[in-house]
């Protein structure tokens, strides 16, 4: 009895712990978006390592935790962002439902699969962050078809190369331990 | 199902937001800002590039804040009405525009001081011009009330056409009158019951013919406009006023005409507590917001306690880096100048002109070239004789609640010509890299300019 308890005691602990370095790896990748980002008009060239992260782990992480995982990509991204927390909540939560409805029929973490998602993930985004600013504010140029396609190529060849390399990031094993593809 | 609700609520909440679901949700989010200190190392990357901008900031600092009391000073001489035109007695009393609220575009808000006692009714005018009536004061905040101006639709003034070397023609001048064929923009005042008079050009100046009282009267011989006519579709004349001061937003600061107070002063004074100390509130930078698309901002850690308003300006020594969106208990956040749809009121230094000239509202439209900030400049009256360009240094006007005027924007090349422009601002200073900053919380930490 009590070894099972201090079993199952030791599992949640590593599982907190291993969120708490999934929010690290998140505030992180968000950080370096955001220098990244400084380049002016060619940083729709610079792919987002936030949004490849959040897809390299939403096609692998057990379906049930894909709403804290969101959750946690929000939070570390409200920090770096100028936009709403509640836009950028809605774009997460969107970002899962996508993930989550293609894996019912498709096994997305394979190469090809999640870099798609992450480009167009990439291309939605900015697309999403334009119309938060238009409807706020009546300004802010609407994205061109080229301007997307960038983005999205560039973020999808990152999670293509990188894809597997962020599922081995430390204390990512715990999470994306998979027990249920759907 | 209840996962396509909350995302159907939280994206309806992000395209139309409601500011207590707003506030909340920020609260909600109130823990990034560990989040933020996490990834404090990336931002370690640049603390060189910081102390040198703090350094090159506050080696300049005493010259930038020195040239914009001068421009203030120089402000409050420009709206002083010239002493021909003030009957005997009156008092001058000079007030700022503290805030334009939205939706009700016909009127100021405007601060004097204190301890000044006045009454509604009573003309408000800026030099030579009139701008209409004070509407309310304020019977909870001393020194504090409400302007309607000209352009009210319900407004109404008796005028005169003045036309050298002939009789004089008396109408009324109120509300707005637009035109389909305007330029966007344009403004013209409406012309009531014109008299039978053919003069078709000339200035219109306050005149209360209708006996509009003591009060009313004392704004008589102050400038309306100039008369304008036109020829529109169907061959009909349309005669209108156009106001010689951008009434739509270059209204920084007015003076109200008051009844003398016994054994008073003929002119009451009011300072702009911009570079007051204790207006101010330190504050460090969490992160850079710089994000897709261009949008630009900043996370400040904000001294828990301390309540900061959104709008407030923030600033870097004495140079505008934005405005805070929205601000938590612990974290603020601030679209800095380079995000899109940012709209400042601004106040210029222009080569060849005596006095600042309030250029009205700029509404950012991000980075252009070398760094520079690219902006849409709607100018309603032109600058000068309306030819040319000018080079000119660009500081905060006032009617924005939370925005002191006289901090510097930038220097910047304007065209004189009336009509929409784009310029681009050189920014006085490298911000990108700064780690701290101050946040506006006005006389008294209430942040209200």
């Amino acid at each position: 009895m009590d070894r099972a308890w201090g079993r199952r005691w030791l599992l949640s602990l590593s599982h907190i712990g291993a969120w708490l370095v999934a929010l690290v790896w998140f505030a992180w990748a968000s950080a370096i978006d955001t220098q990244l980002m400084l380049g002016g008009e060619t940083s729709y060239w610079v792919p987002s390592l936030g949004v490849a992260l959040l897809v390299a782990w939403a096609v692998r992480m057990e379906v049930g935790t894909l709403w804290a995982l969101a959750c946690l990509a929000a939070l570390a991204k409200v920090s770096f962002s100028v936009e709403p927390p509640v836009a950028i909540l809605a774009g997460n939560l969107a970002v899962v439902m996508l993930v989550r409805f293609g894996r019912r029929s498709f096994d997305l973490s394979r190469p090809l699969a999640r870099s798609l998602v992450a480009g167009v993930v990439a291309g939605g985004w900015l697309f999403w962050t334009w119309l938060v600013l238009y409807a706020r504010h009546g300004e802010g140029a609407h994205p061109s078809w080229e301007v997307l396609m960038q983005a999205a190529t560039s973020t999808g060849l990152l999670t293509l190369f990188l894809g597997g390399v962020f599922a081995k990031l430390p204390g990512a094993r715990v999470l994306l331990a998979r027990r249920s593809l759907r | 199902m209840s996962a396509l609700i909350a995302l159907g609520s939280l994206t309806a909440l992000s395209l139309r937001p409601i500011p207590l679901v707003e506030r909340g949700v920020e609260q909600l989010f109130a823990p990034a800002r560990l989040v933020a200190e996490v990834a404090a190392p990336i931002r370690w990357l640049s603390w060189d590039d910081a102390v040198e901008a703090a350094g090159t900031v506050e080696r300049g600092r005493r010259e930038v804040v020195s040239e914009a009391r001068e421009l203030l000073e120089d402000e409050r001489r420009s709206v002083r009405p010239p002493e021909h035109l003030i009957p005997a007695g009156l008092r001058m009393v000079h007030a700022e525009v503290v805030e334009r609220v939205r939706g009700e575009e016909d009127r100021l808000v405007i601060r004097w001081a204190e301890g000044t006692q006045l009454e509604a009714g009573i003309p408000v005018v800026v030099g030579e011009h009139y701008v209409g009536r004070l509407s309310r004061v304020d019977p909870d905040e001393p020194g504090r009330g409400q302007v309607e101006l000209v352009t009210g639709r319900d407004f109404r003034a008796g005028a005169q056409l003045y036309v050298p070397g002939s009789a004089r023609g008396e109408l009324i001048v109120g509300g707005l009158l637009r035109h389909r064929g305007d330029v966007d923009g344009g403004l013209f005042l409406a012309i009531h019951s014109p008299g039978a008079w053919k003069q078709r050009e000339g200035m219109v100046r306050v005149f209360e013919w209708l006996g509009e009282g003591r009060a009313g009267a004392w704004a008589d011989g102050f400038l309306l406009g100039e008369l304008v006519s036109e020829i529109i579709e169907g061959g009909d004349e349309l005669m209108r006023v156009r106001p010689l001061r951008d009434l739509a937003s270059g209204l920084y600061r007015v003076v109200l005409l008051a009844p003398p107070e016994e054994g008073g002063v003929s002119e009451v004074d009011l300072d702009a507590p911009t570079y007051d100390p204790s207006c101010w509130l330190g504050a460090s930078v969490l992160t850079r917001c710089t994000s897709a698309r261009g949008r630009d901002g900043l996370r400040l850690a904000l001294s828990s306690g301390v309540k900061v308003r959104e709008g407030s300006a923030v600033a870097f020594g004495p140079h505008l880096l934005g405005r805070v969106e929205t601000a938590g208990a612990v974290t603020a956040r601030v679209r800095t100048l380079s995000d899109p749809g940012l709209v400042l009121p601004l106040l210029a230094r222009v080569e060849g002109e005596e006095h600042p000239v309030a250029i009205g509202r700029v509404t950012t439209e991000g980075l252009g070239p070398d760094g520079a900030l690219k902006v849409r400049w709607e100018s309603m009256v032109g600058i000068g004789d309306g030819e040319g360009v000018a080079p000119a240094r660009l500081f905060t006007g006032g009617g924005v609640l939370g925005v002191p005027r006289g901090l510097l924007v930038g220097d910047a090349i304007l065209p004189r010509s009336v009509g929409v422009h784009e310029v681009l601002i050189q920014p006085g200073t490298d911000a990108s890299n700064c780690q701290w900053a101050d946040v506006w919380i006005g006389p008294g930490g209430g942040a209200g300019s």
